[in-house]
Formats: structure tokens, sequence, C-alpha cells
């Protein structure tokens, strides 16, 4: 049922495009081929992307394929090299969102919601002035800023999932029916340009 | 019905298998005697036992009692599951003494150890 209601709410939004990332459950023992059959057409890898709209760089990364034994999230050495490669070139001031499953900082490593290499592609992003990391998998929000980074983790449409360490494991969080909606639900990212007056750069003629 | 008839089929090919390589399975069961088994319940994102020591050509059953889909993956690749719904069941029989180290390939810090003694 909460598949439909997903699809519902993409089909409401009225966007011309709809872009997915897959989280750990759309990605079988099998391997990324048959999300990339139907999710995945035009990205790289297990499904890894980016695009320019508005002047804002949108890169979406796979942090669900390739897990190891006692590990969290994992992005990989290619898709590293790929977005070292995306990000080279653009300026710094170009603002970039980030989307990716599994939160790309530890939230609770008990529960494994984290992403063992986010540390390698938070070094490559580490340069722009506005970097905003979008993450699921939680199931609740949860937020963070960091240098000129914020993070944040957006509810499910699915079913709601416990604060870390605060159940035996994070498995659903069974809640009294007529407060479900209310820890459902979705995230709206809006592009606002600051007020603040561009920084002034001299530089020397070049030859 | 389908599931136990599923399993059945994937036991029979393991014991094929396993005869295959390991003769002294094929004696110990044309001599009778009952091939053992173990089972190992997943719940709470945990497997049961984290370690989990049985005889050699004893068959390991995991079955998925959570609300939440898992695997059961070798770390070294010998055995992989499909993604196991709730009640879902997965065989694999350890004709070989050592040590078995595998995890949930969904939600990697879910690990297990089986210790197969010859």
């Amino acid at each position: 049922m909460w598949l439909s209601l997903i699809w519902t709410k993409v089909k409401s939004a009225k966007v011309g495009r709809v872009l997915y990332v897959p989280g750990e459950h759309d990605i079988t023992a099998d391997g990324a081929n048959l999300y990339l059959e139907r999710y995945g057409k035009d990205t790289k890898g297990d499904g890894w992307q980016s695009f320019d709209h508005k002047g804002v760089h949108f890169v979406g990364l796979v942090n669900v394929a390739d897990l190891k034994p006692g590990g969290m999230g994992n992005l990989g050495a290619e898709q590293l090299r790929w977005l070292e490669r995306d990000l080279a070139g653009r300026p710094s001031s170009t603002p970039i969102v980030v989307f990716a499953h599994i939160p790309m900082w530890t939230v609770y490593a008990d529960w494994g919601w984290g992403t063992d290499d986010a540390a390698e592609a938070l070094k490559l992003l580490a340069r722009f002035g506005s970097v905003t990391m979008l993450n699921g998998h939680i199931h609740q929000i949860a937020q963070k800023v960091e240098g000129h980074i914020a993070f944040h983790t957006a509810r499910s449409t699915a079913f709601p999932q416990p604060a870390p360490g605060t159940a035996p494991s994070p498995g659903p969080l069974k809640v009294p029916s007529e407060q479900l909606h209310s820890m459902l639900g979705i995230t709206d990212a809006m592009f606002v340009r600051g007020k603040e007056r561009i920084a002034l750069i001299d530089s020397t003629l070049t030859i | 019905m389908i599931r136990s008839f599923r399993m059945l089929t994937f036991q029979g090919v393991t014991l094929a298998a396993a005869a295959f390589a390991m003769s002294a399975i094929t004696f110990e069961a044309r001599a009778g005697v009952p091939p053992q088994t173990a089972v190992v319940r997943i719940g709470n994102f945990t497997f049961s036992q984290q370690t989990l020591a049985v005889r050699a050509g004893t068959t390991v059953t995991f079955v998925n009692d959570d609300d939440i889909p898992h695997t059961v993956v070798a770390k070294d690749l010998t055995f992989k599951s499909k993604v196991l719904d709730t009640g879902d069941k997965f065989s694999f029989t350890f004709a070989k003494a050592g040590q078995f180290a595998y995890f949930c390939s969904l939600h990697p810090h879910m690990t297990g150890t089986i210790v197969v003694k010859a």
C-alpha cells in the first residue's frame, strides 16, 4: 500500500523529471540490474548521476551497494573517482545538493546509520560555499551543519523508525494509528539565494 | 507449500554438491545417520547466535523472524541467500571444517560466524 502512496505523492509533485537513488532494499543480492532497468536509465555505476538545474548542481550518490561485513554505507573507490571528476572545474560558488540513501554522516554506528567512506566525498565538497546533503534510510528527521555542509535526513512514507538507541533494533516503530501520519512525510528543498554581498576577489593577470 | 518445496530442492542440490565434494558425507548418509541440522533465527536486526559451532555436514537453516527483509551472505561469498522476507528461510550445508563469517548484505552491521568442526 505504501508503494502506491509514494507513487501518488510523486505524481502529484507535477515535475517534468523524477530522479531516484536506490535504498538498500532496491538493490537485490544479485546486484542493481533490475533497479537500473526501471529507475536508473542514463545513470552510471549502480545508479549515480549528476545534473544542473537553475545554477544548482545536483549529485545523486549510491551508498547501498557492495556493503562490507560489519560496515555501514559504502560509496566505493570508483564512484568517488567519478565524483572527483564531476566536481572538478566547477566554481566553488556553485550551490551543490547531494542526495544519497544512507546518511552521509554517522548518525548511529551501532545500527549502521552512516557511510564508511563519506569523509572522502566530504573532502571533495569542502571547498564549495553551499552544500546540502539530503538522506533517507533512518525514517526520521536528523540535522547537522558542518562547515558549509548542511546535512538533513527525511522522514519516510512507509513507517517510522526509532530514534538512535531507543529500541532493541532499528526495525519499524509501532505507534498508535492516530499518530502514524504525523511521523511519515516528505521533504521539500527550496533554493533561496543569500542576501549577503558577494565576496570580492582580486586576482592578477595571467598570460 | 511452495516455499517448503523450494527449500527441499535447494537442500537436495546442496547435498548433491556436497556429495561430489566430500565422499565422507555420502558415506554417512548411506550409513543412515540422520543429517544434522541447526537453526539461526534473524530478529531485531541480529542473528540469534553470534557464533554457532556445528559438525561438518550440518545443514544450517536461517529463518527471518524480523519485520524487515534480510539476506545471509558469506564473507567469502561461498553462500548467498536471496532477499528473505518475513518468514522466509535459507539453508546451507557446511561440508568442510573451518570458520565461516557471514553478514546481511543489506544491513552489514549484522554479522555472525559458523564454526564447523571436522
